[in-house]
């Protein structure tokens, strides 16, 4: 709470936080303001925008205005979603290679450094290949590549704690591991976490987007499946294709300016 | 690679100009390092059409017998020649044949050949066609199965340019059946790792899955073609990449391309020219009658009348495409424009599903893979369609490899690419007793007596009239929803000229690039 | 593989670094060993095969069989395992199930095609960078460093395949025809002739990793600019550049490394859509095709190929990282 509280006269922190709130916000009240159904055909393929369809339409002649607005919720979700499992399974497997015994531990790294050097875009095609391509699988193949990462970062921080007095202290008190992880460890890698978080939220929402562009999207109505659908338009009807990439790169932008001034905050702290 | 005899390049035959640009230049000079031209005076460039395809495959076979993807069946056009072909009008025409006539009861069929060389000089004579369908039997290549009338000893020598089929029984269905790329006839002793045949183009070399480049073959039989000196195939992973590439000068054809892309072609300037034409091709939605829903009539029905297809040819198609009436092959003589076109009618898709038990709509799942570029589009707007007649259709998108696994045909409503079939080939694919490839696993004992009829009736318009009894059974209670038939879709530099629909093949048309001709 | 194991440890002997590297490279190949067996059984769960894509549509039952067994398909999954880890010994990779030619030969132009690729975009990216980068650290405010922040943060937010279809748009097709938009090279050719058709995916690929890369140098130096012992140097008079070159850099040079190698296995992992967008014949184009085509073998190969290519990438940025960095040397050899 400190931390948010030295970040109330950092305005770059604070303009990203907005700038990210505003597109989630988007993405929540969208589907309730969109002035047309995001399915409906109301005009030819890719026709150019005017005073009824301000961003024109795609490739199946929808509005755009109105797949932007009610396709973000979705996407959005997806992102979080991966992202949120990613790193806290990566919190977790990053606490037990810090904590186990050195053998073991080496082990169990080597295994985790198995996992980052797979290309993960090759895995991500070959288990949606697959699986095939559903909200939940695109979650599941995003949040798998995301935990040997964060596990090796977390690994770090948490093995700064265990490192520290207090904590061998409570350990030889014989305080259990879930009272240590909750009431030693995870107060102190917050910062590592929050900031773990958004770095991968950015990268869950590029791969997520890339997936779709490489056409292993979901059949969903989403922001990706307008990028995927409508990108051999972009030379006459651009925006069918950058609307999407441009409330995606408010949110990132948002997003990364957020994560710099909760850097810096947490940094002087520190 | 595979790299095969070339000849010279430089035809005397052949128009040929100038080269102005630096792009022609670097190609003639390239052209004089791949081929042996190196005496050919330097202002007299040779002509070449780069095509660009969606896309070659490593798959791609130099066997015509063996084809099996778009690569493989450009590949065959271009190398071979069939007896017979489907031509600019979609009906049966000769190529390697002089003449193909039945007999009195169409049992016997006689053929004579035209006089053409092989690329190596030989003449093509009667021995060449009887190695060539002995082949498919003896082999047991693919064509064989397309070839249930007639067996090894069925084909028969009668002097050097005459053959004679023998059929198991009599049936008119032989020319239509001897259209495919499969069927080209190859030269005794065939060799596919250098593929020798009579074809307008000869192997110069063959990058599998991303290029392959053909020389003219001076001893063609047909004059004047091909019109160019090389042709080379392109590969594109799709249409995009591809319009990329003709609007950037780097191909003259962008074959039969996606028609979103069309705007993107005409934005490009007036550099290029768009060339469509309806063929029998078509996105069939296969309904599955051995499961629920669609083992009911009503349902089926139902389905057909919950279809708009004038919103999938102007939302999917862009215009791009003809209405389709639930029966196949739109160019066959015996194709029944009579039958009243479907429309859509929502009142009554909803209650012959009430009649069939399902007042409340019924759930559906649809499985298909973007086997074509609009495929995926097309079941996106079906599931928005079928919905308000009741029908909650969940579309389970996977691959091609999947679709065509070994899941095929359990699938309850799935989408197919068929056409450039007669309606007996047709048929014998996709409908009657057996077909290989019915995906709907729907049998109609009065629909398969019908057909044995009229497969074996020589008479024209008793024939036609079978195949008129025939349709009107499909349109009334068959399994396939054809919506629509697609065009072809093609994006020329202003600088090809010679090219014509042929809309009963397969391919930009029919991959018959012997008839372009390119000027600089 | 642990007798040569403990011969390579003697050999090496006591000198730190050479155990260092030694253990990497042991802990590498059991790793390799870990990634072989998930990336085998997980292409081999694949739905559908290649006797079907091979054959086609209009395969007989009888015919997809046959050719199943012609090309050993129907073996115990577990033989095939051994068989093949066994060619990736021998150098006998199988043959692609599609073209019939030998794998290594199949996917070696593939593969050239794409170390030109990333190799080109090394070569311009990683002095850029570490020029861009350094200058930023240097001048906290200045003018570059501002031009790394808005860059930064534009890029961040595209996706390659977005910077490189925004290329081709304005590069190639739409505003001026400077470069071809596509990268169909012709394998009949030599690659130096065609260099044209490199242009636009290098460019697309710099742009996408320079943010990160710069990124990382800056902070990385920055931090560097603030420790004591550059504190000390500058106390004592030594001009800022020197500090800079002198001092900050070397030691920076460790995390530079690092980021370095994340940078190129991202990079190889990034030319999947890149290649895409551009239809470039390289490794990414190869594999995607491959999937859908169920040649497992070129799967198989490409996956390992690359896995292996990010393994040694590591491990040299890992090493080079130790030798270069004067804190780290004098770590490892107490």
């Amino acid at each position: 709470m400190n931390t948010l509280r030295r970040m109330r006269h950092d305005a770059r922190g604070l303009t990203g936080g907005a700038l990210a709130l505003a597109v989630v916000l988007l993405a929540l009240v969208g589907p309730l303001v969109a002035p047309h159904d995001p399915g409906a055909f109301v005009g030819r393929p890719f026709q150019s925008p005017d005073s009824a369809h301000p961003l024109g339409l795609d490739v199946l002649g929808r509005d755009v205005l109105s797949s932007l607005l009610s396709g973000g919720l979705l996407f959005l979700a997806e992102a979080v979603a991966a992202t949120i499992i990613g790193v806290g399974l990566g919190v977790l497997a990053g606490t037990v290679l810090a904590t186990l015994p050195r053998k073991p531990a080496d082990i169990a790294l080597s295994f985790n450094d198995a996992l980052i050097v797979l290309p993960q875009i090759i895995i991500a095609l070959l288990v949606l290949t697959r699986l095939g391509s559903s909200p939940f699988t695109l979650i599941a193949v995003i949040a798998f590549a995301h935990v040997p990462q964060s596990a090796r970062v977390v690994r770090v921080a948490v093995q700064r704690v265990t490192s520290e007095g207090y904590f061998e202290a409570a350990r030889g008190f014989g305080a259990r591991w879930g009272w240590l992880f909750w009431r030693e460890i995870m107060p102190n890698i917050t910062g590592v976490v929050v900031i773990e978080l958004s770095i991968r939220l950015a990268i869950s929402s590029v791969v997520l987007a890339t997936l779709s562009y490489l056409g292993f999207g979901a059949t969903a109505d989403d922001w990706g499946s307008m990028i995927h659908q409508n990108q051999g338009g972009l030379t006459i009807q651009p925006l069918a294709v950058l609307a999407p990439v441009a409330a995606l790169g408010c949110f990132l932008v948002g997003a990364n300016l957020f994560r710099d001034g909760l850097s810096r905050a947490l940094a002087k702290g520190a | 690679m595979h790299t095969s005899r070339t000849t010279p390049s430089g035809r005397a035959s052949a128009p040929r100009r100038g080269g102005k640009s630096v792009l022609a230049l670097l190609a003639g000079a390239t052209l004089m390092l791949s081929a042996c031209a190196s005496d050919q005076p330097s202002e007299d460039q040779p002509t070449r059409l780069r095509v660009g395809l969606v896309s070659l495959s490593t798959s791609d076979s130099l066997d015509p017998a063996k084809a099996t993807t778009v690569g493989g069946y450009a590949i065959a056009r271009q190398l071979f020649d069939t007896l017979v072909e489907y031509g600019t009008d979609g009906k049966v025409t000769n190529r390697l044949a002089e003449s193909l006539e039945p007999g009195d009861s169409a049992d016997t069929w006689t053929l004579t050949l035209k006089d053409a060389k092989w690329s190596d000089g030989e003449d093509v004579t009667a021995d060449d066609v009887v190695y060539t369908f002995k082949r498919f039997f003896d082999e047991e290549l693919p064509p064989a199965n397309s070839l249930p009338f007639l067996t090894a000893d069925g084909v028969e020598k009668v002097d050097d340019t005459t053959v004679r089929f023998n059929l198991e029984y009599p049936t008119v269905v032989l020319p239509d059946a001897l259209t495919s790329p499969t069927m080209a006839i190859v030269p005794e002793g065939f060799d596919p790792e250098k593929p020798i045949g009579s074809g307008p183009f000869v192997l110069a070399n063959h990058d599998p899955g991303s290029r392959v480049s053909f020389d003219a073959n001076d001893e063609y039989f047909q004059d004047g073609q091909p019109g160019v000196d090389t042709l080379e195939f392109i590969s594109f992973p799709d249409s995009n990449a591809m319009v990329n590439a003709l609007v950037g000068g780097q191909i003259d054809v962008a074959s039969s391309m996606d028609p979103s892309l069309v705007p993107v072609v005409e934005a490009g300037g007036d550099g290029y020219k768009v060339f469509n034409y309806p063929t029998s091709g078509t996105l069939t939605w296969q309904m599955n009658v051995a499961q629920k829903p669609f083992d009911d009539v009503k349902v089926r029905q139902a389905l057909r009348l919950a279809v708009d297809r004038q919103q999938i040819i102007d939302q999917v198609y862009d215009g791009y495409a003809t209405l389709g009436n639930d029966i196949f092959s739109p160019f066959d003589e015996g194709y029944d424009d009579g039958l009243p076109q479907r429309e859509r009618d929502i009142e009554q898709a909803k209650s012959l599903l009430a009649e069939a038990g399902y007042p409340d709509g019924v759930d559906v799942e649809l499985t298909a893979a973007p086997i074509q570029p609009t495929a995926d589009r097309q079941n996106e707007v079906l599931v928005q369609q079928a919905a308000e007649a009741g029908f909650r259709i969940t579309f389970n998108k996977v691959d091609a490899a999947t679709y065509y696994g070994d899941a095929y045909g359990t699938y309850p409503l799935s989408l197919s690419f068929w056409g450039q079939l007669s309606i007996f080939d047709q048929a014998a694919f996709t409908i009657v007793n057996d077909a290989p490839y019915n995906a709907t696993k729907w049998q109609d004992d009065e629909y398969n007596s019908l057909y044995e009829q009229a497969v074996r009736t020589v008479d024209d318009d008793e024939r036609i009239d079978l195949v008129h009894q025939m349709q009107r059974i499909e349109y009334e209670r068959g399994a396939y929803v054809v919506a629509i038939f697609v065009d072809n879709i093609s994006a020329y530099s202003a600088k090809v000229s010679g090219y014509q629909p042929y809309p009963n093949a397969d391919g930009p048309s029919g991959y018959n690039f012997k008839d372009m001709t390119v000027k600089e | 593989m642990t007798t040569s194991a403990i011969a390579l440890r003697r050999a090496a002997g006591e000198h730190p670094i050479a155990r260092y590297v030694v253990k990497r490279l042991i802990v590498g190949v059991v790793m390799l060993a870990f990634v072989s067996v998930a990336i085998f059984f997980f292409t081999q769960a694949l739905p559908g095969d290649v006797a079907r894509q091979v054959l086609g549509q209009s395969a007989t039952p009888d015919q997809i069989a046959s050719l199943r067994e012609q090309l050993g398909l129907d073996r115990p999954v577990v033989v095939q395992y051994f068989d093949w880890v066994g060619g990736l010994f021998t150098g006998e990779l199988g043959r692609s199930l599609t073209s019939g030619l030998p794998v290594a030969e199949a996917i070696a132009p593939r593969v050239a095609n794409s170390a030109v690729l990333v190799g080109v975009t090394v070569a311009i990216l990683f002095p850029l960078a570490l020029a861009m980068g350094a200058t930023a650290a240097a001048r906290p405010r200045g003018i570059i460093d501002g031009i790394v922040t808005v860059l930064i943060l534009l890029v961040i937010a595209l996706p390659e395949f977005i910077i490189a279809i925004l290329v081709i748009v304005i590069l190639a097709t739409n505003v001026v025809k400077l470069f071809p938009p596509t990268s169909i090279i012709d394998s009949s050719q030599p690659l130096f002739a065609q260099t044209d058709l490199l242009v636009l995916p290098v460019l697309a690929l710099v742009i996408g990793g320079l943010p990160y890369f710069t990124e990382s140098i800056r902070t990385t130096l920055r931090e560097e600019l603030m420790s004591e012992y550059v504190t000390w140097a500058r106390l004592t008079g030594i001009r800022e550049r020197r500090v800079l070159w002198r001092y900050a850099l070397p030691n920076g040079i460790g995390p530079a490394l690092q980021v370095a190698g994340t940078t190129l296995v991202y990079l190889t992992g990034g030319i999947v859509a890149v290649e895409s967008v551009f239809a470039f014949p390289g490794i990414g184009a190869a594999l995607t095709a491959a999937v859908a085509n169920r040649d497992l073998p070129t799967v198989q190969t490409i996956t390992m190929l690359m896995a292996a290519v990010a393994l040694i990438i590591y491990l040299v940025a890992d090493v080079c990282g130790i030798l270069l960095t004067p804190k780290l040397r004098s770590a490892l050899a107490s």
